[in-house]
Order: structure tokens, then C-alpha cells, then sequence
């Protein structure tokens, strides 16, 4: 029996033991691990956290919803790159150079988008915002912050500035009106009010101007794709433009070709598989030929039966097809006869393929490695001739410019040169130059832009038969999810 | 990058071998402590022997429980009514069945005692497993549901799930899946939360086990697929019982995860020296329940044809007369891609003792070829169940281990239209004029849109999932004084599951990627230690206290990866022959959370008539923000046993109990990390030419997020009438669920998503009934059981939280209300559209479409002219089981009902619409009488683009009511084989009616991409030596 006694003891003893270590465990048994990602109070270190949370910049540049979710195997069509949910469907795909075929695509096509029709394209708002406070975030944390190097604080910012005004500046662009948040709101019930566009205006050309100034010209090869001094005043010069603030575009569009950039000898190089080469490119978003961060442009405009595969949705309207001169070496990459995977050819009847990117032979599925070119030094060109042509036209200087580009459309065929002569106004000039800019510049995301900054995007649309265009189409309506959930906002005109 | 696969291999085993030792550690701590006082045992113990019989029956009564009053433990009598049982001189036995009277002996010698029970007693005798303990079925105060071996649904069944469908009033069971080994919804008392988990807690044999999904999940729409049963690890033929505790009094105990309700599930457990050894088998045959009548080859053509000319007049037809003519019933893509489907189980099962010590042991082979080809389920499991006793020290061991090989079909993304879709879905894009194969032998490409995968290709995609769990617990309870008694209690629930899914270049898919795989490993593993003291003493006047304190600390780990690689070098259909591929990103996580509580209960039975029940858990968990860390869920409970009161009399009524209770519970199960801001990997972009990842902030931080907290009240009321032939209990309930956890969308401008903040308030009220008759008493006997639950579920403060896209939910409105637009007839004539409110925001307007009701009667039809047509929780659910004996036959009748519940049929308005049957798509025989201007009482809307995306109608939100035959079940008993103590052969058919109003294929598992369900027959033997 007193075995028993001493186990019974023995027991007892065990047991207030391990109620002690429960006990005891207590206080930080209930703190919460944090595995996989990173707690807040535990970022912003050191030099590579801030490179890393700059890095979400690029990222939400191709990323459609949330940024974050980790899988990084999404087959998203958003951002900058081609789909439905990116840039390309709100500012090209509605222009006299394009048609879709797509039936979902009609409210964009035909102007008869409402606010709550947006389908599962309208969360491009969300997205432009979730860019935006994802450079207020990094702006504020690398502010003062000692555990960084000055080197990559001055740079790390550069980015930052940069990509908030391009998220800005493309938010202008699609939706007007729009609020002003140049912090990282705490509080995310704390709900903001819409400013002015000449605020944000002058808050994108601060931005872009101070980016410039701290963004180095170049980078190593393991740094390539990172904004760049070219990049910042490259967006500066296109924004200035839009805004018709013509002589600070022609001082960014100057500053530009100063910095070393060449025109490519071949229009279709510009495009080609290993575009990153290419002197003439000032920014891109990089591609690998793997899901997800593919570009998927000819994916996007080949035939279904194309030998390279598609979706059959973006063509090249038929009319704009037409203007182009037939020997102009840039129509060559509209395809209206193409080869089909069986090995026929086949025709094209309602508009031609946008093959501007050449087919990558390594694609896997629609995912192709070119670069997709955000900024290069032909469209400089044309900013600046335009530029100038509004300050002092018609001039020289513009049909210069132009003709440089055509040189190299039409293989320096003298005949295709273009003179000053033919030009009696400044208005003679404008038309052109908005001719030559969707030659050169089809289906890069100018269209809607180049229209809206010519009055001419309402009158496009009624004259290819939308009867529906109407002069508050020149904004698209705050989508209605945005509405709902910040009772601030107000909608634009007319929807 | 370049893929090893044999590095894989060397972790995935290293990973085990950690894990055996983790399940080691257990085991010698368990036989340390069962054996450490083995050999200081030589004590008087006795082997008492005796029978049972029934009053009212010659023979002796199998399956009687004999229970040691003194120590709890017990063995239940043969075939023949024998037991023996060791005891210690002085003690008491007591003897019990359902439907007789308890009866208690006093042990005075080893003597045979024959033991007559008596029927005229009532059920409530039954001992019950509670939380943390058990209690006399007679002395619950609270609202439990006892399902015993002999209730449970027979015919194979892989899951626990399948026993509890609509077997105790009040849980609602709808399968989710019909794939093999698919999962289910399980609710107890309606649902109470939008953004955790509705489903109850399972604890086995005292071990809650989380009911997240296991297994590696995949993105993919060629990998996707409705998650399988968590608890198909756990072999259903080991269960002896299942509890179910619905009210405060019963689940407050589980405090932070009761809210739900709770299952406690108590496996078999060796109760005699005697080995028995059972055995059974079964074989079930599957057939396709039901499937959508499609076009065939010449309606197809045909219907093609009128649709191209009605849109393209003059133009030539896309068939022409002699294709038509030709065309027949051409291919059926169902059939293509279905087989007749198997089920095959075997278990075999023993237990016995020796002096001290009890075995249970089992292992079981389960394996359901489904009937789409290729999916699979197979299970291999064991168990081992050890009880030692010696003196006032008692100890358990219970483990048990399975394999559970699951091959999956794809099932196809929610968007992304027909090139995204699954097997089952991809058939409908297919025309009947089709065959499988081309000429050359290979995968007919789609004719149209030629990125739609042939659904036959589809069966090439190996997608397989291997699961590995050990569930093993250890107690040690030793009596410190007369009444006190301390258990420790531990265990641990390990799982590790592995994914391979290989996408081969048959499929268009794979193609594209030259070969595309994924590589999935979850290793999930919870630990618990727990220490209870429990006290009781009998007090005089049929009075006594039961005081119970504990404290439980529970550990949730999870971790994993998943890879995705493109690019083969070969084309392979096996992942081990995979030698180099491009990987596409690994995607890791790991996760952990604790719980640590401390728990009371007092139980006070006055007079065996007033009984008091107090009970109080506090929860700490981690999931939760800093300045909430800790839950208290009281609870409390009044009963009174009305037939014992002096001034009851009556010869028709024998039990009345009435019984009130109320108390807190909450709900905790909302994932991890969800009050913390974090940085979170974004996805892939390119910098320097590699790919590349950033971090951004995943959400804001929010200290204050709780748990959910419910208040429940129940009233209920046992009885047993005419002497004890029909007894029963009926309740009634309401649950005030606050602090309702809420996902608010944010403005874009926020820069997250969602904020997740306790908010709303949700109620549930209801009545349910459990009522068991015995009809007839005879030779011949009718036994029938019904149960019934009527639940209502409201929002009663949504805190301005709609649904995405629901903002015209009404305020007071169900929580799983669907909203659409009223349908008031079709089109006639532009005429008619030109007169009626403008649709064209919403849908296209054409003669031949549907003409929906300005509700609101604002002149334009917007989202806003949405109302509430349906429910998708049921207004009631029902059980209705009868059983049949006569002789050695016996018969089981067992129908389900659902009733008041609606379903979106998708499915029906998608194979309704004949706008893209130009494309090679199919539709359902419906277009045959479709509108058309020479036929304006067409059924269907007719003319092209009928639905603009928008099936919400209440067209398409049908009545999903039904009533199921669940299970038909014949059985003989041959009782004189030799040597052979019970052996009986069965023939059992599942799901042979089903009454619907539902048009889909099925009411239960009809979604766009489904599984289809099935009809199956099983026959089967068991046997008792």
C-alpha cells in the first residue's frame, strides 16, 4: 500500500505540475506567431525591407484585386499589362483603332457603361488606390528612418514618388475626380473626399519632378525594369502634354532626349522577344514566358485557330487598318492573313491581329516573354513635336521629329517625308500629329489620351456610329461597389 | 529553376520519421503510466458471470450494458445475454438497456446472477457522454441528442457525417459534394455566422479536432475541387455513439468553439474478457442518380439551325438536311465520362481482456471508385483502444491511424467562362454531332472555341491526394479519495497530406505549358494536455453533487507548401518520372494558434427530482487582438423530474422532465491573423529578369477583434408515455448571436480590401422534436422514430453589412437569402418592351425574354428591383425511420426531408439558353418548347441572349425542397450457424427516391459545376464470432 501511497502522491504532484506549466505558460501562450509574413512592428529594418516593400509597386503594376495573397501563380489580366481588368481596356480599347469582340466588353465599347456595370473589370479603382497607398506606405516608413542606407532611402523614394503619380495620373485620366491621399490612412473607416483635378495634377508633377531628381539613369542588370531618371521625366512629359502645359513638356520631353536614348533601327525590334535590349525603350514592364507575368498581347488578338494561339477578343479596326499607307512598315505588324494552326492561311475579316509583339517561339500558353513597353523614345518624339507645334506651330523642328519616325517607317523613302510646307496652320500640324501617334503608336495606351487632349473622343465614337457618346463620356462613372462604401464620394456628371 | 525530385522525396521522409517520433514520445509516455504499477498488483478482484434477459422475452438480452458503479467501467452482454465482469467484493453493478428498467446489484459473491429487466421503464436511464464526463441520460439538464450504433445509417458510409444526416432533430445535414468522400454542411440550430465557421465542434473520444480542411488546396481550375470531408480520416465503424449537444447548459463547457454545438463521438472499447471478433463486409454498385435531358445529335442541329436563321435570315443553314438526317442520338458526354461506380468495405474488429486490461482493435478498408471515372477514394485505418484498470488508477489509450488515397476529377474555376471549366461542366459546351476522338486518334478539338478542353481529356489530368493521420489520446485518471478523482488527459491529431496533380499534353492545358504539375504538402498537427478533477458524493435523500475543474491547452499547428511547375522534359502521366521542369513559384505557409482554458461544472440533484446544473469556461486564445485575449461563457440550467413528485400520478405518463437552461457560448473559428497588421507576399512581377515578389501590407490592425458570442435559452421537456412505448423530447430554443464577425469591403481608397470587425447580431429560433414509438410489440415489431426541427434564422442588426453587390438585402432578412428579380412572362412583342419599365441596365430586352417586375416602381429596372425569393436554410428538416422485425427478417425504412428551402438552378437557366448553341454548345431538351414568335407559349425564353449574364430570377431560384428514401435496408439474422454467434446478410439501396419539386438534377448537390449523385445498392454480411 504505500507503492500506492507514493503513486497516488507521485500522481498529485504531476498533476499540480503540469497545471503550473499551463499556468505559468499563460501570459505569452497567447501572444500570436507570426509565420511566413512579416508583423509590422517588424518591417522597415533594414535596406532590403525597403527595397522589398517598393517591390509591391511593380507588382500591383500587373496585379488585378488584391496585391497581396501570396500564391503568386495567378492568372490575373490586370494592371498595365493586357486584359480585361487593365489599363489597356480603359484607355485603348474604346478608340476608332480598336474593336472587341467580346460581347461582355460592350458597355466600355459603346459608351453605355453605368456605374453598377462595370462587370468584374470595375475593381481598376480599387487597384489604382491600393498602388497609391502602397507608396504612401513606403513613403512614410523610410521618412527619418536610420536603419536604412541613404543611398536606398534617396532611391527607394524615387520609386515610390514615381509609381504613386503613375497610379495618379491614370486615376485622373479615368475617373476625374478623384480624393487626394498622400498618407497611409490608419484608419481605414476614415473616409476621404474628392479633390479638385488640378490638385492631384500639380501633386503628380511634384512627384514625378522629384523622383527625376532622385532616381539614378540607370541600373545594373540585376536591378532592370526599376524606374528610372528617363522614366520620371518620360511620364512627366506625357502628363504635362495631357495637361497642355506645353512648355514644361517640351523642358521633360527635351530632358528626355538628352539622356542617351536611341531610336531602335527597326520598328518591330521595339517589340521583339528580347526587347530589353533595345536603346530606344526608356520603361517596361518586364516579361518572362511563365504564368502570370507573360505578356500576353498576342494572346489577347490572335485568332482562336491563330498558329500561336488566342482568345480572338482585341483587333485592329478595319477603317484604322486603312489609314495606315500600305508601305508603312508599322502596318506590317497588323496581321488580316495569318496562319492557322492547321497550317492554312486564314483571313481576318472584321479587323487585323495586334501582332506588335513578335511571337515569342518559348511562350507558355498566352504567356510570352517581350517586354511590354510603357515609355520609349519614338512617342518623346512625337510629344515634343506636338509640344512645340502648340507653342510656336507649325515649325521645323516638329516635321523633324516626324520624319525621323517615318524614315524608319518607310525604309528613309524621301518621297514619304513630310514638309513644313504642307502644313499652313498649327491646326493642319495637330491633325496630322494625332494621325501619326496612333500609327506609331497603336495599341501602347495613348489613344484615349491623345483623343481627350484633341476634343475628339466623344466625336470618334459618334462618327464610327455610338450614337449613345456623350460629352460626359469623357470620364468614366466611379464604379458603384465605391460609391456604397464611401458615402464622400460624389459621381461624375451626366451618370 | 530546376525541379529534384528526389530532394522532395528525402523531406517528405525525414518529415515522417519527425513525425512517428512525435506520435512515439505519446505512446511511451501512455505505457509508462499504464504499466508502472503492474507489478505492485495483487489485489482481491473477482470474476462475477451472469445473464440478462427481458421480461417480456425468452431469450437472454444482447447488448445490455453492465457498468461498475464504483469505477465507471463496464462490458455489455453477449448474444445470449451472458456477462462476466471483474469486481471487487461490495461493489455494485449496474445493469441497463434502452427501453428497460436500470436495475443495481451489490456484489456479495462470485455467484451467477441472473438479472430480469423489466420494460416498463423508460429510456432515460442511459448513461450519456457529456463534456468532459458523462452523466445518467435521466440527470441531463440540457438539450443532448444520444444517436447509439443501432441508429446510425447503415449501407457504407465514409464519413461520421453520414451517420448524423437528419438522425437527431435540429442538425441539418446537406452534402456538399457527391464526389467520393465529399464533404458536408453540417448546422446545428441554423447558422449564426458569416465569416467563421458554421459547422460544429467534433470531439473524439474527449479530443476536439478541428474540422479545417487538411488537405493541400490548389487554385487551378484543372486541380480545383470542392474540399472532401475533413473527418473521412476517422473510420464510422468504430463509433459506438455520437452526442449531440445543442444548448448553452450542454456546450458551454466547450466555451469559445460551442456556439455551433458540439459532436462527441465515443468509439467502441474492449468490455469483457471474452474475445469477440467481428467481421463485415459490403459491396455497392453506384448509378447516376440523375442528369438534364440534353439535345441529341438531330434536336441539336436542328435547334442550331433555327437559332443561326432567326438571327442571320437568307443565310445558308449551319447543318444541312442529309447532317441532320444522319445525326441520330450522337455522343452523350455524360456517358462518357461515367461509369457504374463501386463501394467495397471490409472491417474486421475484436475485443476482449485479459485481468486488468481491455482491447478494442479494428481495421478497416474502405474504397469508392466514384462514378466519374477516375475519382477515387480509398481508406486503409486502424485502431487500437487499451483501458487498464487497477484499484482507484485507471488509463486509456486510443489510436488510431489511417491512409486515405483520394484521386480528384477537375472541377473547374468560378470564372473565366467554358475554357476554364471542369469535367462535368466542359460536357454541356460539347455538341452531340462530336465523337471523342478524331480520326488520328487524339482528343477532338472543340470546333468553335478551340481552347475548350474535350471533357474526355480531362480524365487524363492525375490528381492525387495522399493523407496520412494519427489521432491518439492518453489518460490517466486515479481516484486520490472516495468521490475525487484526477484525469490527465492527452493527445495528439497528426495529419500530413500530399498533393500531386500532373496536367498531361493530352489536355489543352498541359499542352499550352508543355506539361504542368503541382506539388502540394500539408503537415497539420494539434496537441492537447488537460487536467480535470472531478468530485462526487452522494448526499442523503436521493441527492447528490458532482463538482468538476480543469484546465485545456490546445495547440494548432499547420504547415506546407505548394509548388507549380511547367515545362516537362518528357511526357509523363506519372509524378515520379517527372525528371526536370520550370518551377513556377512555391507557395509556403505555416500557421499556429493556442488555446488555453480553464473550465468548472457543478451538477446538484435534489430529491431525484430538481436537478442544477452550473458550468463556466474561460477561453484565452490567440487569435484574437491584444486587448481581448480572454472569453467566460457561463452557463446554467434547471431541471425537475416531474414523475418523481409525490403528487404525480398517473398510469398513461411515466418520465416528465422539464428542463430550462441559458448561458454564453462563443465562436472562435475565423483563421489566424486576423487581428494583426501584416506584410504579405504580393504576387509575382519581374525585376533584373528573375521573377520577383514584393511585400504589402495585407490588412489594418485591429486590437479589438473577439470572438462571437451567443446567448442561448432553451426549454424542453422529456417523457416516456404508456408505458414506455412512445417517449421522446421536444424544445424549443433562441440564440442571440452579437458580435458577429463582419468583413467590411473598404473604399478602394483604404488601400485594403477588407476590415474584419464583430458587428452584427444574429438570431435563431426553434422547435424540435425526437419521438420514438414502438407500434407493435410482438414477433412481429414496428419500431418507428421521427424527428423534426424547425429553425428560423434572421439578421437582427447587419451594422450596415450587405453582401457584395446585396445592398437591397432586407434589414431583418434570412442569412442565406438569395435576391432576384420577379419574372412576370415573356416578352411578346417590341411593342410590349417599348411600353414597359426599361431592363436594358440589367438585361436584354428582345421579344422572347423575360420582362421583369419594377418592384420598386421607380420606371426602370435596376439592381435595386431585386427582393428576397428564397431561403437557401430550410424552414424545417425531418427524420423518419422505421423498422420492421419479424422473425429473423428485418426491414428499415429511413426517409429525409428538407423542406422549405430554395437553390439558385444556374445549371437549368445556363442549359436554358440557347443564345450560344451556335458556338457547339449543348442544350437541355427545355429549348425544344422554347419561345419563339411561332410559338409565343414557349416555356423558355427564346430568343438569343435571353439571360445577359443574369440567371437571378425567380425563374431559376426554384424550390429545392425534398423528401429522400435515403436508405431501404432488408436484413436476415441466420442465429444457429455453428460457432457463429450473429451473422447476418443485408441488402440496402441509398437514395432510391427522392420527391422534389427541384427541376435540376439534384436538390442537394446541383451546382453548375457538380458532382452528380447517385443511386446505390449494397449488400452486405456481417458476423459476430
Amino acid at each position: 500500500m504505500k507503492i500506492i501511497h507514493k503513486l497516488t502522491n507521485l500522481c498529485f504532484a504531476f498533476c499540480l505540475l503540469a497545471m503550473a506549466v499551463l499556468s505559468v505558460r499563460c501570459s505569452d501562450a497567447l501572444e500570436e506567431d507570426v509565420f511566413v509574413d512579416v508583423a509590422s512592428n517588424n518591417f522597415f529594418k533594414n535596406d532590403k525591407d525597403a527595397v522589398t516593400a517598393v517591390d509591391a509597386i511593380y507588382a500591383k503594376m500587373r496585379a488585378d484585386g488584391s496585391v497581396t495573397g501570396g500564391s503568386g501563380q495567378q492568372e490575373g489580366w490586370g494592371g498595365f499589362g493586357y486584359g480585361e481588368a487593365t489599363i489597356f481596356n480603359y484607355q485603348q480599347v474604346q478608340t476608332d483603332e480598336m474593336v472587341v469582340r467580346w460581347s461582355g466588353f460592350g458597355v466600355f465599347t459603346n459608351f453605355t457603361l453605368t456605374p453598377s456595370s462595370y462587370g468584374n473589370v470595375g475593381f481598376v479603382f480599387g487597384d489604382l488606390f491600393e498602388g497609391i497607398f502602397i507608396a504612401n506606405n513606403v513613403l512614410t516608413n523610410i521618412e527619418d528612418n536610420d536603419n536604412l542606407s541613404e543611398e536606398i532611402q534617396d532611391r527607394v523614394k524615387g520609386e515610390a514618388l514615381f509609381g504613386r503619380a503613375l497610379f495618379y495620373s491614370t486615376a485622373l485620366s479615368i475617373f476625374g475626380n478623384i480624393p487626394k491621399i498622400t498618407q497611409p490612412e490608419s484608419d481605414p473607416l476614415n473616409l476621404p473626399k474628392q479633390a479638385p483635378p488640378s490638385e492631384i495634377a500639380q501633386l503628380v508633377i511634384e512627384d514625378l519632378t522629384e523622383a527625376a531628381s532622385l532616381l539614378p539613369e540607370s541600373y545594373s542588370a540585376s536591378d532592370y525594369g526599376r524606374f528610372t531618371k528617363g522614366a520620371a521625366f518620360a511620364q512627366l512629359a506625357r502628363f504635362q502634354l495631357n495637361q497642355k502645359n506645353w512648355s514644361a513638356a517640351i523642358d521633360a520631353a527635351r530632358t528626355v532626349m538628352a539622356l542617351g536614348y536611341t531610336l531602335s533601327s527597326e520598328y518591330s525590334d521595339i517589340f521583339s522577344v528580347n526587347n530589353e535590349s533595345n536603346l530606344e525603350i526608356i520603361l517596361t514592364i518586364p516579361c518572362i514566358a511563365q504564368p502570370g507575368i507573360g505578356n500576353t498581347m498576342v494572346a489577347h488578338s490572335g485568332e482562336p485557330d491563330f498558329y500561336a494561339g488566342g482568345w480572338g477578343g482585341h483587333l485592329a479596326r478595319n477603317e484604322f487598318y486603312d489609314t495606315f499607307d500600305p508601305e508603312d512598315q508599322r502596318k506590317a505588324l497588323l496581321i488580316k492573313e495569318y496562319q492557322s494552326a492547321t497550317g492554312s492561311m486564314k483571313t481576318v475579316s472584321d479587323g487585323a491581329m495586334i501582332i506588335k509583339y513578335e511571337v515569342d517561339p518559348d511562350r507558355i500558353g498566352p504567356w510570352a516573354g517581350n517586354d511590354i513597353v510603357l515609355h520609349r523614345l519614338g512617342e518623346i518624339y512625337l510629344t515634343l513635336a506636338e509640344a512645340l507645334n502648340e507653342e510656336n506651330g507649325p515649325n521645323q523642328e516638329s516635321i523633324d521629329l516626324i520624319n525621323e519616325l517615318r524614315g524608319r517607317a518607310f525604309n528613309n523613302n524621301p518621297s514619304k517625308r513630310i514638309k513644313l510646307a504642307d502644313f499652313t496652320t498649327k491646326e493642319s500640324l495637330r491633325d496630322y500629329i494625332l494621325a501619326e501617334r496612333s500609327w506609331e503608336l497603336y495599341a501602347e495606351n495613348y489613344r484615349r489620351d491623345d483623343l481627350l487632349r484633341h476634343g475628339k473622343y466623344i466625336q470618334q465614337a459618334v462618327d464610327r456610329g455610338i450614337s449613345n457618346a456623350q460629352s460626359f463620356h469623357i470620364l468614366y462613372p466611379i464604379p458603384q461597389d465605391e460609391m456604397d462604401r464611401n458615402s464622400e464620394l460624389n459621381q461624375n456628371d451626366g451618370y | 529553376m530546376f525541379f529534384n525530385m528526389k530532394e522532395r522525396s528525402i523531406n517528405s521522409f525525414q518529415n515522417k520519421n519527425i513525425f512517428f517520433r512525435r506520435i512515439q514520445k505519446q505512446l511511451i509516455l501512455a505505457c509508462t503510466l499504464c504499466y508502472i504499477s503492474l507489478p505492485c498488483c495483487v489485489h482481491a478482484q473477482m470474476l462475477v458471470k451472469g445473464n440478462v434477459k427481458a421480461s417480456d422475452e425468452p431469450d437472454g438480452l444482447p447488448g445490455a450494458t453492465i457498468l461498475l458503479k464504483e469505477t465507471g467501467l463496464g462490458t455489455v452482454t453477449d448474444y445470449q445475454g451472458n456477462f462476466d465482469i471483474e469486481a471487487d467484493q461490495g461493489q455494485t453493478i449496474i445493469v441497463s438497456f434502452v427501453g428497460y428498467a436500470t436495475q443495481e446489484f451489490q456484489l456479495t459473491s462470485a455467484d451467477f446472477i441472473p438479472i430480469t429487466l423489466e420494460a416498463d421503464i423508460s429510456t432515460l436511464d442511459e448513461i450519456v457522454v457529456v463534456g468532459y464526463g458523462t452523466q445518467r441520460k435521466s440527470d441531463i439538464t440540457g438539450s443532448v441528442a444520444s444517436i447509439r450504433e443501432a441508429d446510425m445509417n447503415p449501407g457504407p458510409v465514409a464519413s461520421v457525417s453520414n451517420l448524423l444526416q437528419n438522425t437527431a432533430p435540429g442538425v441539418v445535414l446537406t452534402q456538399a459534394s457527391a464526389q467520393p468522400g465529399g464533404g458536408f454542411d453540417v448546422k446545428i440550430r441554423g447558422a449564426s455566422s458569416v465569416l467563421g465557421a458554421n459547422g460544429p465542434l467534433y470531439v473524439i473520444d474527449g479530443f476536439p479536432v478541428t474540422s479545417d480542411n487538411v488537405q493541400p488546396g490548389s487554385s487551378s481550375r484543372h486541380r480545383s475541387s470542392p474540399p472532401r470531408n475533413p473527418l473521412n480520416g476517422i473510420n464510422p465503424q468504430d463509433i459506438i455513439s455520437i452526442e449531440i449537444l445543442k444548448d448553452a447548459s450542454a456546450t458551454a463547457i466547450y466555451g469559445a468553439r460551442g456556439a455551433n454545438g458540439v459532436v462527441l463521438i465515443t468509439t467502441k472499447r474492449g468490455n469483457s474478457q471474452k474475445l469477440t471478433l467481428d467481421y463485415s463486409s459490403s459491396f455497392s454498385l453506384q448509378r447516376l442518380d440523375r442528369e438534364y435531358d440534353m439535345l441529341n445529335a438531330e434536336q441539336f442541329a436542328t435547334v442550331s439551325n433555327e437559332v443561326f436563321l432567326s438571327r442571320n435570315p437568307g443565310e445558308d443553314p449551319i447543318y444541312s438536311p442529309a447532317e441532320i438526317n444522319t445525326a441520330g442520338d450522337g455522343t452523350n458526354w455524360i456517358d462518357e465520362i461515367t461509369r457504374t461506380g463501386t463501394i467495397h468495405q471490409q472491417q474486421i474488429g475484436g475485443s476482449g481482456g485479459f485481468k486488468n486490461l481491455k482491447y478494442y482493435f479494428s481495421a478497416n478498408y474502405y474504397q469508392h471508385r466514384g462514378i466519374a471515372d477516375v475519382s477515387e477514394l480509398e481508406r486503409i485505418s486502424g485502431r487500437t483502444n487499451l483501458d487498464y484498470t487497477h484499484n482507484r488508477l485507471t488509463a486509456g489509450l486510443s489510436v488510431t491511424f489511417s491512409r486515405t488515397n483520394d484521386k480528384q476529377v477537375p472541377f473547374g474555376a468560378d470564372s473565366g467562362g467554358p475554357e476554364f471549366g471542369g469535367l462535368f461542366d466542359n460536357t454541356r459546351y460539347w455538341s452531340p454531332l462530336l465523337s471523342v476522338r478524331d480520326d488520328n486518334g487524339g482528343f477532338t478539338p472543340h470546333p468553335v472555341r478551340t481552347l475548350i478542353p474535350n471533357p474526355v481529356s480531362l480524365l487524363d489530368i492525375e490528381d492525387r491526394i495522399n493523407t496520412n493521420r494519427i489521432l491518439g489520446t492518453a489518460f490517466v485518471q486515479y481516484e486520490i479519495t472516495s468521490g475525487l478523482k484526477a484525469k490527465l488527459n492527452l493527445g495528439r491529431d497528426q495529419s500530413n497530406s500530399e498533393r500531386e496533380a500532373l496536367i498531361p499534353l493530352s489536355v489543352i492545358r498541359g499542352a499550352q505549358a508543355n506539361g504542368e504539375g503541382e506539388a502540394g504538402e500539408t503537415d497539420s498537427w494539434s496537441t492537447l494536455a488537460e487536467l480535470t478533477l472531478t468530485y462526487q458524493k452522494e448526499l442523503s435523500n436521493n441527492s447528490s453533487l458532482t463538482f468538476l475543474a480543469g484546465s485545456t491547452f490546445q495547440q494548432f499547428d499547420s504547415e506546407g507548401s505548394s509548388s507549380l511547375f511547367i515545362g516537362f522534359a518528357d511526357q509523363t502521366t506519372d509524378f515520379s518520372e517527372i525528371t526536370s521542369a520550370d518551377t513556377i513559384g512555391t507557395v509556403p505557409f505555416k500557421e499556429r494558434s493556442r488555446l488555453l482554458s480553464y473550465l468548472a461544472r457543478v451538477n446538484y440533484s435534489l430529491n431525484d427530482r430538481y436537478l442544477l446544473t452550473f458550468s463556466f469556461r474561460a477561453d484565452g486564445s490567440t487569435k484574437f487582438g491584444s486587448g481581448n485575449k480572454w472569453g467566460y461563457f457561463p452557463s446554467g440550467a434547471f431541471a425537475w423530474k416531474i414523475h418523481n413528485e409525490n403528487f404525480f400520478s398517473s398510469s398513461f405518463i411515466d418520465e416528465l422532465k422539464f428542463r430550462v437552461s441559458y448561458g454564453q457560448i462563443g465562436n472562435q473559428e475565423i483563421g489566424n491573423k486576423r487581428s494583426q497588421s501584416l506584410y504579405n507576399v504580393t504576387r509575382r512581377t519581374v525585376i533584373g529578369g528573375s521573377p520577383i515578389q514584393g511585400l504589402a501590407a495585407l490588412r489594418p490592425d485591429n486590437p479589438d477583434l473577439k470572438w462571437e458570442t451567443t446567448t442561448q435559452f432553451n426549454i424542453g421537456l422529456d417523457f416516456a408515455l404508456l408505458g414506455n412505448r412512445i417517449y421522446g423530447s421536444i424544445d424549443a430554443y433562441e440564440k442571440n448571436t452579437d458580435d458577429v464577425l463582419l468583413d467590411f469591403q473598404l473604399p478602394g481608397t483604404a488601400g485594403f480590401d477588407v476590415v474584419t470587425l464583430n458587428a452584427g447580431c444574429i438570431r435563431n429560433r426553434g422547435i424540435e422534436l425526437g419521438l420514438t414509438s414502438r407500434n407493435i410489440v410482438s414477433e412481429f415489431e414496428w419500431v418507428s422514430s421521427f424527428n423534426i426541427g424547425f429553425n428560423e434564422n434572421e439578421w437582427r442588426d447587419r451594422a450596415g453589412f450587405y453582401p457584395e453587390g446585396e445592398q437591397i438585402a432586407e434589414e431583418n432578412g434570412p442569412l442565406g437569402g438569395i435576391y432576384g428579380y420577379q419574372v412576370i412572362g415573356l416578352f411578346q412583342s417590341q411593342e410590349e418592351i417599348d411600353n414597359s419599365p426599361d431592363q436594358s441596365a440589367v438585361a436584354v430586352a428582345q421579344p422572347g425574354t423575360f420582362k421583369y417586375q419594377d418592384t420598386n416602381e421607380d420606371g426602370v429596372i435596376t439592381p435595386e428591383d431585386r427582393i428576397l425569393l428564397g431561403n437557401v436554410d430550410p424552414d424545417y428538416t425531418f427524420g423518419l425511420n422505421n423498422t420492421f422485425s419479424y422473425k429473423n427478417f428485418d426491414l428499415n425504412f429511413f426517409f429525409q426531408g428538407s423542406m422549405g428551402r430554395e437553390k439558385l438552378n444556374f445549371t437549368r437557366a445556363y442549359l436554358e439558353d440557347v443564345d450560344d448553341i451556335t458556338e457547339g454548345f449543348n442544350k437541355s431538351e427545355a429549348v425544344l418548347d422554347r419561345w419563339t414568335p411561332d410559338n409565343p407559349n414557349g416555356t423558355v425564353p427564346g430568343a438569343d441572349g435571353i439571360l445577359g449574364g443574369f440567371a437571378d430570377n425567380s425563374e431559376y431560384i426554384e424550390d429545392a425542397s425534398f423528401v429522400r428514401l435515403r436508405n431501404i435496408t432488408l436484413g436476415y439474422t441466420f442465429n444457429n450457424v455453428k460457432k457463429i454467434s450473429n451473422l447476418r446478410v443485408y441488402a440496402d439501396i441509398q437514395n432510391l427516391i427522392t420527391i422534389t419539386p427541384f427541376e435540376g438534377a439534384d436538390p442537394e448537390t446541383d451546382e453548375f459545376r457538380q458532382y452528380p449523385n447517385a443511386k446505390t445498392y449494397t449488400l452486405g454480411i456481417s458476423a459476430t464470432f
